[in-house]
């Protein structure tokens, strides 16, 4: 079932993951002149990825003559927004490459504004500073740049997996990637990578026990956090978890633009509850909403609906549509259930987790990069949702610029490439053919159910240090039961190896909650430390050491690469230690 | 081991007469799914993987004679737990 095909590949920029930041990195690299290969999980680049079914807006600064519409001034607010804890001078480049990537993907034809419109459509939203947003009809949105992609002359080797990635004396060498269909394997050399997998799901169970009908997508899985760990790179903000408002049984988007329109949101009792939270009501910062309706559900006051019976009428006319563009599936959903969203309230409810951004922009969870988009080790970059800047798809597109510029910059400065490691590429087509060996009972799924009940049981919304340290025997219990994995075919093994990189995002998060003993909003609740405490306000970092994962402490607002060459934390008296 | 999820449900109805076997769902699925008939022309795709779906909706809007139908399992349309359950962890 494995390999009964091995192809060689040679290329400049091995790019893992085809979505929007490694498509951007892809177009920055081939602009360089580097040579460029794309591998993703999904049958094509044009619909593959978080955004690949469409997307409905984009966080941009276009430096107008407005005042807010400039770097420094949406800059002057990051502090804030993220409660001064993101790595500023990672932000600043992002922010400041905005305008240039912006137009460059305009120029790929993606269409920001409407037909003959000689303006944007911009709104203000998350609690930003100005109407950064711009609204657009992002249908086609990944199927344009993926067409540039194309036109640019990079490679892409689609449903493909890439498995393993291999350094020869300190330099990368390239890559062992298996099509997830056909088993077929690909020996990559690069000079250099960009890792853009995006971020972590399937790692906690939602109300429908759904673990893949998922707000985020489900096959982002962890893989470039789990081969940056594996290389020796640095992940940080483990320990928050990202969770959303969605109709009741379906974790989706769309709570988002009801209450864009003015939706109230209502208790058990009928009450508009929101303005005892926050005096702006309904219109208060995304992460506070999520925050008052775990509340008000934990203090027994769902279920929890929203109303939009009271909007204009041509709004409520248009509604289903306005659902549809970020999630094609609602309106089909609310049909099947049989709500008339303008005659009655619907039923909304928080969804499963994932490790992203923990709700707050740019403050992302996952691999540590410095304003290069570099992960401390040679030739190796990150961008994107697996990276510790999110932003959605603007600040994919930015960083994913920035990583694939430097990515290809370094690739022109090695006269040539490593050969394949020979042993070690063996031994990792020996572990995937293992996979298929029948003495193996074990399925990934139940494997999977293990994980996900112990993360949202001991390592969710509500952590203590009796259930954390419970979490953390288990899931290194889990990590044994990793040689009972069976595959029949090489879409399973394929979903092995992402469970495997799920248990390793698991065991980093529970580590990292277990370690920052006070509370940090709805992201990282701790009943026994219910307080925010200020001698945390550093930044905790993981790498992979010889007994486990060590723990690393950096400045709250950067440079966080401070981290990579810093030595390890022995105590478990963290607090105060970064500064 | 948990008994999580009822793995049977089939979320991606397809119906075989307006079906016109050009394999585009095979080709959007962002989780290989959906995998074209043996007989690509011939025999209808099928639907390999169904508790893998992420209810996306792309074979759905791609269909070029709409024959798919996106259908919500059970427990989505009236779910078995609450969150007040997932917290208490029970």
């Amino acid at each position: 079932m494995i390999g009964e095909q091995l192809h060689t590949l040679e290329t400049d920029v091995l790019v893992v993951g085809g979505g929007v930041a490694g498509c951007i990195a892809a177009l920055a690299a081939r602009e360089q002149g580097a040579s460029v290969l794309v591998c993703d999980k999904g049958g094509r680049l044009a619909w593959s990825g978080s955004v690949g079914g469409g997307v409905d807006q984009f966080l941009a600064v276009l430096e107008t003559e407005e005042e807010w519409d400039q770097p420094a001034y949406l800059m002057a607010s990051v502090s804030q927004l993220t409660d001064g804890l993101v790595d500023l001078e990672v932000v600043e480049r992002m922010v400041y490459e905005l305008p240039r990537v912006f137009r460059r993907i305009e120029a790929t034809g993606v269409r920001f504004r409407d037909k003959g419109a000689d303006s944007y459509m911009r709104h203000r939203a998350f609690g930003l500073p100005g109407a950064y947003h711009v609204d657009f009809d992002g249908k086609k949105f990944k199927q344009t740049i993926a067409r540039a992609v194309r036109r640019s002359g990079a490679d892409d080797l689609t449903r493909c997996s890439v498995v393993d990635l291999f350094q020869v004396d300190g330099e990368l060498a390239g890559a062992l990637a298996m099509n997830i269909r056909s088993g077929d394997l690909y020996a990559i050399r690069a000079k250099a990578c960009v890792l853009a997998t995006g971020d972590v799901n399937r790692i906690s169970r939602n109300v429908s026990d759904m673990p893949f009908a998922t707000w985020h997508c489900p096959y982002n899985t962890g893989d470039a956090q789990a081969m940056a760990l594996s290389l020796g790179g640095v992940l940080a903000n483990m320990e928050f978890i990202e969770a959303t408002l969605g109709p009741t049984g379906f974790s989706s988007q769309g709570t988002n633009a009801l209450t864009g329109l003015g939706a109230h949101y209502l208790n058990r009792q009928g009450e508009r509850f929101m303005f005892k939270y926050d005096p702006l009501g309904e219109r208060a910062r995304r992460s506070v909403l999520v925050d008052a309706v775990i509340s008000e559900t934990l203090e027994g006051n769902g279920p929890i609906y929203l109303d939009v019976r009271h909007l204009p009428a041509h709004e409520l006319a248009n509604i289903e549509r306005t659902l549809e563009v970020d999630r094609h599936t609602v309106p089909g959903f609310l049909r099947q259930k049989g709500v008339v969203l303008a005659e009655e309230p619907i039923e909304i409810s928080i969804s499963e987790f994932s490790i992203r951004r923990s709700g707050v922009y740019f403050r992302g969870s996952g691999v540590v990069i410095d304003a290069s988009g570099q992960i401390g080790i040679d030739g190796v970059y990150a961008a994107g949702d697996c990276c510790t800047v999110s932003a959605g798809i603007a600040g994919a597109s930015s960083l994913g610029w920035i990583a694939g510029a430097s990515a290809a910059s370094y690739a022109k400065r090695r006269t040539s490439g490593a050969e394949l490691p020979a042993a070690r590429f063996a031994s990792g087509r020996a572990a995937l053919e293992e996979l298929f060996d029948e003495r193996r009972t074990t399925s990934y799924w139940e494997f999977e159910d293990a994980i996900r009940e112990t993360v949202t049981r001991d390592v969710g919304f509500r952590r203590s240090e009796e259930g954390l340290a419970r979490a953390r025997e288990q899931i290194a219990a889990l990590r044994e039961m990793e040689t009972e994995l069976r595959a029949h075919d090489a879409h399973e093994a394929s979903r092995i190896v992402e469970a495997v990189n799920i248990r390793a995002m698991a065991e980093a998060m529970a580590v990292a909650a277990q370690t920052r003993r006070e509370t940090r909003g709805s992201s990282h609740y701790r009943v026994d430390y219910p307080a925010v405490d200020d001698a945390w306000n550093q930044v905790l970092g993981l790498r992979r050491g010889e007994s486990g994962l060590e723990r690393l402490v950096g400045p709250a607002e950067g440079p966080w690469k401070a981290m990579w060459g810093s030595s390890p934390v022995e105590t478990d008296d963290v607090a105060g230690q970064g500064r | 081991m948990t008994a999580s999820s009822d793995r049977s449900h089939n979320p991606i109805v397809i119906d075989d007469e307006l079906c016109i076997r050009c394999p585009l769902c095979d080709i959007v699925c962002p989780g290989d799914i959906i995998i074209r008939g043996e007989r690509t022309k011939i025999d209808p795709p099928v639907v390999a993987y169904p508790a893998e779906c992420w209810y996306c909706g792309l074979c759905e809007q791609s269909c070029p004679t709409s024959a798919i139908t996106i259908v919500f399992p059970d427990r989505m349309i009236d779910p078995p737990l609450t969150f007040a359950d997932l917290v208490d962890g029970r």
